[in-house]
């Protein structure tokens, strides 16, 4: 080899180390606006699960369609323009944008509140001071000092959260954690109106450039939640709409079950769009849950097994706002049921589809 | 050659008395006791920093009559076992008993109550039976623990076990007959049983307590002290009305608040009673736990014990709370302190 090359070589592998070296902490910055949307739990209108009719409304249900909140995400703090979500991520429906750190890391949400109420951003699992909490309550802290405890409409606040390693992968686990964000002005009240993303962690060293883990060859997130559109901050703005509420029913007793809605990724009876998985890939699935009064789901998949937690199954089980990883390796291709085995759940629509291509 | 075989054989002796020895009976002198219990003492939400919700239509009030374990100082059951200060949070809870596997575990049992109760570990191997004892009354009981008892290859040092009263396990459990039983792996306990590779424990215990279902809810129903509403027995929201969603016996925030250190190993217990109507979703904010190898801040506790391994590195006041929502929001909130 030329010398000059030599040293050209040298170079580049120098660059390339500073480059992809692992201790290369980065700041991760994420512009994130709560935006009101007309949620419509089933688009297409149909049960696609079993290409028949959807069931008749219950009598206390509004309908299919409700004033929510949900989490986009924009190309800059001018909160102008949307960051588009590729075809293939569509199936992602109501969850925000995916955040994603390696150990080390520190990420920053710009967080803009375009909602009608009071929001913020919450993390699970990553640091935060009680500046950057997002969750109001008496912890001693005078509220005046915490202004990422209520982000009123139309204002903009920046959380800032570190990503430890006790925010990584535990012992058990694999290259890649799961948490979830969610506004937690009135917690419960707030998620059911829809606000809530994943949250992806890589061990230190584990990580792509954009974060996500480099034993894995695709990632997908599915959230099962029973969304109590009686619990929805909207639910005075739903009632009073007569688009939503077209047959002009009145608020009905506190505990009617008729305004539930159990879905995947906020879709009911296989509306989520199809994930396309390749045979013989390394796909993590993130499962994670929310916490209305039936959140304990059994998610179970067709078709190929996954190990969650060093065994080997086909269903795992999920209660209220838990988060769990589970690895496959499609050898079986298809398209194949993906749903939740509680009986009044898979009957209200709980279920999916996904499809592995040869 | 023979002084070499004496001396390994005196070897083998000596390890042999010294594990004898090692091995322990852990003496407990434990009494089931009728108290008035509170289950908001502060009369307030300290979590949302505002008043109690209205009663229910047919809840009797906050305060019940309850029976729980308590430990005294000796069998003549005369002087109770103060609790330390910095485990007063553990309200309801029964004491904490600790054994290293190999130890037996005796419980000198007392009825104070006037009604027929017991103790009885609830998962050991040996499954030690119990019979109703009557009122005033005294048992012993002797628990084996054997290694099966201890620590599996995945857990950490130390494993949990609840005691229960097993008269009728519903209304007992519904009275606060309920208690932490640690097992210790072999080797790994420090003289009073606890494991040695842990700074602070913590007892957690998430439970519905239905009192409508509680041996002592005609009691209560009679008292006028607890039922100054005079609620009669045919309500039908009488069993919901009366049912508290509570961490170590309180709600909303009532929990005297433990405190633990940055940096510490803070091994938190979690037990649950086996109502249908419990079931939850332990979550911390601030920090992260280790269970079952796996990092998260939320479990599931659907079985009676899970434990949680936590090294606090977020100072401040934040909430553990259940994330069932019919848990938390009638008041299975309560916070924990992280010194700096
Ligand atoms: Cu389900
Ligand atoms: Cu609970």
């Amino acid at each position: 080899m030329p010398r000059q090359l030599r040293r050209a070589a040298l170079f580049v592998a120098l660059l390339l180390c500073v480059y992809m070296s692992p201790s290369q902490a980065r700041v991760r910055t994420y512009y994130i606006a709560a935006d009101e949307v007309l949620w419509n739990y089933v688009p297409s209108g149909t049960n696609l699960i079993t290409k028949s009719p959807l069931p008749p409304l219950l009598p206390q249900q509004l309908g299919w369609t409700f004033h929510k909140a949900v989490y986009h995400e924009y190309t800059d703090a001018t909160f102008k323009h949307l960051k588009p979500r590729p075809a293939a991520d569509a199936y992602l429906g109501i969850l925000g944008p995916v955040i994603r750190a390696e150990v080390g890391d520190t990420v920053v949400v710009v967080f803009r509140n375009n909602a009608r109420f009071p929001m913020t951003v919450h993390a699970h699992g990553l640091f935060y001071t009680k500046s950057s909490e997002g969750a109001p309550y008496q912890d001693g802290i005078p509220a005046g000092n915490k202004p990422g405890d209520r982000v009123s409409t139309g204002k903009t606040f920046t959380y800032t959260w570190q990503v430890p390693a006790r925010a990584g992968p535990g012992p058990g686990d694999g290259s890649s954690v799961v948490w979830m964000y969610h506004s937690h002005f009135d917690e419960v009240n707030d998620i059911n109106s829809g606000p809530v993303g994943p949250i992806v962690v890589t061990a230190k060293g584990m990580a792509k450039p954009d974060g996500s883990p480099k034993d894995v060859d695709q990632e997908i997130f599915a959230m099962f939640s029973e969304f109590d559109e009686n619990s929805s901050r909207y639910y005075p703005i739903n009632i009073a709409d007569p688009k939503i509420n077209a047959r002009h029913l009145k608020p009905g007793a506190p505990f009617t079950l008729d305004d539930e809605f159990y879905s995947i990724n906020g879709l009911s009876f296989g509306n989520m769009p199809t994930p396309v998985l390749h045979l013989g890939q390394r796909v993590r699935w993130y499962l994670m849950s929310t916490m209305s009064d039936f959140d304990f789901h059994t998610p179970h998949w067709h078709g190929q097994t996954v190990v969650s937690n060093g065994m080997r199954t086909d269903l795992v089980s999920l209660s209220p706002m838990t988060m769990v990883v589970a690895d496959m390796t499609p050898d079986n291709p298809g398209i194949w049921l993906f749903h939740c085995h509680v009986n009044v759940h898979l009957d209200r629509g709980m279920a999916a589809r996904y499809q592995v291509l040869p | 050659m023979r002084p070499a075989l004496v001396f390994a054989l005196s070897a083998i002796a000596s390890l042999f008395l010294a594990h004898a020895a090692l091995a322990q009976e852990r003496i407990h002198y434990i009494a089931a006791d009728e108290v008035m219990w509170s289950y908001a003492p502060h009369h307030a939400d300290l979590i949302a920093g505002r008043p109690l919700p209205p009663l229910a239509p047919s809840q009797l009030g906050w305060v019940y009559h309850k029976a729980i374990y308590r430990e005294y100082t000796d069998a003549s059951f005369t002087k109770l076992l103060v609790r330390a200060a910095q485990d007063s949070y553990e309200g309801l809870v029964g004491p904490t008993i600790h054994a290293e596997v190999g130890d037996t575990v005796t419980v000198v049992f007392r009825n104070n109550t006037r009604f027929p109760v017991d103790i009885a570990p609830a998962g050991l191997l040996s499954r030690p039976a119990a019979a109703a004892v009557s009122p005033g009354s005294t048992v012993t009981y002797r628990w084996p623990i054997r290694a099966a008892d201890g620590p599996g290859p995945r857990d950490g040092s130390s494993v949990l076990y609840t005691y229960e009263s097993s008269v009728d396990e519903t209304k007992d459990q519904n009275a606060g007959l309920i208690g932490p039983l640690i097992v210790t792996r072999s080797g790994a306990a420090r003289a009073d049983g606890s494991p040695r590779d842990v700074d602070r424990e913590i007892i957690a215990l998430f439970s519905v307590q239905a009192e409508a279902r509680s041996f002592l809810f005609p009691r209560n129903l009679g008292d006028p002290s607890v039922n100054p509403r005079r609620i009669s027995a045919k309500g039908i929201l009488l069993d919901l009305s009366n049912a508290f969603p509570t961490l170590n016996g309180f709600v909303f925030g009532n929990m005297p608040i433990p405190d633990m250190r940055r940096g510490q190993h803070v091994r938190w217990y979690l037990l649950s009673t086996q109502n249908d109507l419990d079931g939850h979703a332990p979550t911390w904010d601030g920090q992260t736990v280790i269970s079952q190898g796996n990092r998260v801040d939320t479990v599931g506790l659907v079985t009676p014990h899970q434990v949680a391994d936590m090294v606090p590195d977020d100072p401040g006041l934040w909430l553990v709370v259940c994330e069932f929502n019919v848990h938390l929001l009638p008041g299975l909130e309560a916070r924990y302190r992280v010194l700096p």
